[in-house]
């Protein structure tokens, strides 16, 4: 998310068992989710993450799931809030937070209380974290309030997740972020044109009371929001309950709403009209789209007919090079033909291409340029390629696009193996520095 | 028509029916009535176009006919940028023919300094519009095995065993025409058994090619071994020449090849084919380089530290010719020397002009109706190259106003990939390096540049690919393939400003 205008949508968004289903390890819906962001709305919209995760645990979550960028990421159950790929602290929020908050107060209560701590992780400035059997939870939690309303210490309490007990600010929390932050966007002139919140259980809550959002409660909730939907006493016609797990209960609430467009391409293509306008936005599409044909023609979800491979072969312009990352040049649209016996060579095997962090620009009339992230994702590991590309119009191509040049070069410990031949390779590569590198110090 | 067929220098170019071309043609062909169909088929850093017209006169008609004008572009010329950016080369401006060991390549240099100077001059101000063209007597394998040792640019074509094998590009595919020529009058088995008759010493396997055996003789025999062994040759029915170099080689080769003969051909080919360069200039050092400088038409340069059997040549041949310089400095950097000397193009690289006097800027087109003519997205990639690497090694003053000269060329929102596999913003990235000012004073780097390629995308957005490879003393060289975007700008060093630039290591 580069751009700075107001976005047309947030989605604001828990990550375990709301936009990450953790039972399903091809991740169906969490592809198709991110698969429907990356096309049809990086370019104006704004993607927020508000996990209980700490940042070593959100770090962790996104190596071991394909979890797109967000704009915004709200850790420690809406403790940290940072800005962007750089992950920018917002040092106003911290400030606030400070406001009569005494941790280390808090932390004697816990350890007068026998409390189990978390690990360290995830004790941060402004949580402090114990495991707490639900058995004796409403005990614990009565017993602390009383502490801290005795020594009068600014603190609030939120279990979730049946043993997570953390204790926060009370001007913390994850509503409380979200409000803050669509105050800070108000202020700057980029309200959001519609704001979703999701999520699952009782650290969620809170995203639900805070005005002018619609919000989805996915189909595998937790008892804990569930229970709190019914009490909840004010409007909650803004709310949805939705049947699917997950994303796909995110994509559904979406449908619910009306919120345009809601179909992912890895559900259907979308068929562009060659000679209608060409924009960032529907080239942003026909990358994802495009990538996405590589995964299905390689695990045999497409057919392999003349028809198919042509769409592949004939977005390649005669005489456009790839600059391949792991070292070498090659002209895709004179090797393309090797990818024809390539079909279903990764079929029923766990193999997934996804796109992140698109940007186009538009050059000129007939040229475009696209900088993403290329990720992969196999039985031999994660490598994601940064990728620079080119493309050009041209009215007989499909989708009227040709792809001109690619540039890709590893991630810095994302490095995948040399060229693709077959099903499964393991030969990791490692980056290759020449002398200025070290001298940078990047 | 035979007037018409000198070569006019002429000040304007198409729009046609304005064009004084136009006029003075037909001030020429007045008595006859012609029509005339201009096809402006290429045009480079100096225009040629290639007219086609039907004409009839008094009732007779002729064949169509063909005329190429040499233009040179003066101040008031004012094309249509489009058409200066054709990007195809198509007639190029020089042809760089030149030796490699020590011509190009100065072996009593570790530091490769003057290779490396005319590696920048010829990636910044010739690459766009020039031929580069290595002509050797080394093999195929012993040429490979030098540019492991060397940082050698990658010619168009390379002239191997002294003038037997003519190979294109990158894959060294050969000439198949020259192949056919060389087969006349030759038997390489024949040359091969007369060899082992007189118990001549031959040399290492590698160099022995279909169309050359090389052997090595004592100084002192060597002209009773020339005579007898071309005497033999010649009653078993073969077409040969040898030649005796360095004192020691003894080439036998078929009749029709040599340095010479082969670049003889080449030019001849390639005016039959409408491409043969405006100019040419050939670079030698030693004996089996005479036959370069007598080819008809090419400038050429005896390099500094030439053996003195080129420089007898010299005295007695070359003394008064306007087109030969005997250089001062040695190996590349007397081929610098003479480009300069005889006035064939730009001789002042980045390289020459960033140093620790400050930036020179590059000669400036004039002002009046400047041309954007191709090659300014290059030369401003290998000048922030240039300029980088010489902060880095404390070789340009430490001042802010010339760093300035990198910051102010980078647009806004403009990024970077590098090698090792980090985006980053370009100018932040840029900006960190200004307190990195001679970080590498010890251990200096050393990047050259090839393969550098510029196309226009759109109007005023430009593609620039490269191949950079960067060497420090005690380490192996690494090479990158860069892709660079760049846009037009006024009021930059060359017009031109960094969009996006993306690295990837080379595979090694």
């Amino acid at each position: 998310m580069v751009f700075s205008g107001a976005p047309r949508l947030m989605v604001v968004s828990d990550l375990d068992n709301t936009m990450v289903d953790h039972k399903d390890d091809s991740y169906t819906s969490l592809l198709r989710f991110g698969s429907l962001w990356q096309a049809d709305y990086e370019h104006d919209s704004l993607l927020v993450y508000s996990t209980g995760r700490s940042p070593a645990l959100y770090a962790e979550l996104r190596e071991e799931v394909p979890l797109i960028t967000p704009g915004i990421t709200i850790m420690s159950v809406g403790t940290e809030i940072r800005y962007g790929d750089t992950m920018e602290p917002d040092h106003g929020w911290e400030e606030e937070l400070n406001q009569g908050w005494d941790r280390e107060a808090i932390v004697e209560e816990g350890k007068k209380l026998n409390l189990k701590f978390q690990v360290d992780s995830e004790q941060r400035p402004h949580k402090v974290s114990f495991y707490v059997d639900k058995a004796q939870a409403d005990e614990v939690i009565k017993t602390l309030i009383e502490r801290f309303k005795e020594r009068q210490l600014n603190a609030k309490i939120i279990y979730s997740g049946g043993v997570d007990l953390d204790v926060l600010p009370t001007g913390a929390g994850k509503g409380q972020a979200l409000e803050y932050l669509m105050k800070k966007l108000k202020a700057e002139g980029r309200a959001p044109g519609h704001t979703l919140v999701c999520g699952d259980s009782g650290n969620d809550a809170e995203l639900f009371a805070v005005s002018d959002v619609y919000g989805v409660i996915v189909g595998n909730a937790m008892e804990e929001l569930l229970k709190w939907h019914s009490e909840y006493q004010g409007d909650k016609t803004h709310i949805y309950l939705a049947k699917e797990r997950c994303a796909a209960g995110i994509l559904e609430a979406m449908q619910h709403f009306d919120l345009q467009p809601n179909v992912s391409p890895r559900l259907k293509f979308q068929a562009y009209d060659a000679a209608s306008e060409l924009s960032v936005s529907t080239v942003a599409h026909m990358v994802v789209e495009y990538l996405l044909l590589m995964e299905q023609w390689l695990k045999a979800v497409v057919e392999n007919t003349d028809a198919v491979f042509n769409r592949l072969k004939a977005s390649l312009a005669p005489d456009a090079s790839y600059v391949h990352a792991y070292g070498i040049i090659t002209n895709p649209h004179e090797e393309i033909d090797t990818m024809r016996e390539l079909h279903g060579v990764k079929k029923n095997k766990p193999f997934f291409i996804w796109v992140d962090r698109i940007r186009i620009e538009q050059l000129s009339d007939t040229m475009y340029l696209a900088r993403f992230d290329k990720w992969e994702k196999s039985s031999s590991g994660l490598s994601c390629a940064i990728t620079t590309a080119l493309l050009q119009t041209k009215s007989d191509a499909p989708n009227g696009l040709l792809w001109k040049l690619i540039h890709e070069t590893w991630l810095t410990g994302r490095e995948g193996s040399g060229a693709p031949k077959s099903a499964d390779s393991t030969t990791h590569v490692t980056g290759k520095e020449g002398p200025l590198k070290e001298v940078l110090k990047l | 028509m035979a007037s018409l067929q000198a070569c006019i220098a002429v000040a304007r170019a198409p729009p046609l029916s304005h064009s004084p071309c136009l006029a003075l043609l037909a001030r020429a062909l007045r008595p006859i009535r012609c029509t005339l169909r201009p096809q402006v088929r290429f045009l480079s850093g100096d225009m040629a176009m290639d007219w086609s017209f039907n004409w009839t006169a008094q009732g007779v008609s002729f064949r169509r006919g063909e005329m190429r004008f040499r233009v040179s572009l003066k101040e008031e010329a004012s094309v249509d940028a489009k058409d200066q950016r054709v990007g195809a080369k198509a007639i190029p401006k020089l042809m760089l023919v030149s030796d490699l060991d020590n011509t190009m390549v100065d072996h009593l240099d570790k530091s490769h300094t003057g290779l490396l100077r005319f590696n920048n001059l010829w990636a910044a101000e010739y690459a766009h519009n020039s031929l580069l063209v290595f002509s050797t007597g080394r093999s195929l394998e012993k040429y490979t095995q030098l540019r492991t040792q060397f940082p050698l640019l990658t010619p168009a074509l390379c002239i191997f065993s002294v003038g037997t094998e003519i190979c294109y590009g990158a894959n060294m595919e050969p000439d198949q025409d020259w192949v056919n020529y060389l087969n006349e009058g030759w038997n390489q088995a024949v040359v091969l058994e007369e060899v082992k008759r007189l118990n001549l010493r031959l040399q290492d396997d590698s160099e022995i090619r279909p169309h050359k055996v090389s052997c090595q003789i004592d100084k002192k025999d060597a002209t009773e071994i020339i005579d007898t062994l071309s005497k033999r040759l010649k009653d078993r029915g073969l077409n040969v020449k040898l030649i005796f170099s360095h004192g020691i080689d003894l080439d036998v080769l078929p009749k029709g090849a040599g340095k010479g003969e082969a670049l003889a051909f080449l030019l001849q080919k390639m005016r039959r084919e409408g491409s043969a360069p405006q100019e040419t200039l050939v670079c030698g050092d030693s004996g089996n380089d005479i036959e370069l400088f007598e080819v008809e038409g090419v400038n050429g340069v005896i390099v500094g530290g030439a053996m003195e059997e080129l420089r007898q040549w010299y005295d007695i041949n070359g003394k008064h010719s306007s087109r030969l310089h005997l250089a001062k400095e040695r190996c590349a950097s007397g081929i610098v020397e003479a480009i300069g000397e005889l006035s064939l193009g730009p001789h002042l690289s980045p390289f020459d002009r960033m140093n620790s006097n400050g930036i020179q800027p590059a000669v400036k087109a004039s002002e009046k109706g400047q041309l954007t003519p191709s090659g300014v997205a290059q030369r401003e990639v290998v000048e922030f190259n240039t300029f980088f690497t010489k902060w880095m090694n404390g070789e340009v003053p430490n001042n802010p106003e010339s760093f300035q000269r990198l910051t102010s060329v980078i647009a806004s929102g403009s990024t970077m990939v590098y090698p090792w596999g980090v985006e980053q913003s370009l100018l932040q990235s840029v900006t960190s390096a200004q307190s990195k000012h001679g970080l590498t004073k010890d251990k200096k780097i050393r990047v050259w540049i090839d393969c550098i390629q510029e196309q226009e995308l759109a109007n005023g957005v430009l593609m620039v690919t490269w191949h950079s490879w960067q060497m420090s003393e005690g380490t192996e060289r690494k090479g990158y393939f860069a892709t660079a975007i760049l846009r037009e700008k006024e009021g930059t060093p060359n017009g031109v400003e960094w969009l996006r630039v993306h690295e990837t290591p080379r595979k090694s």
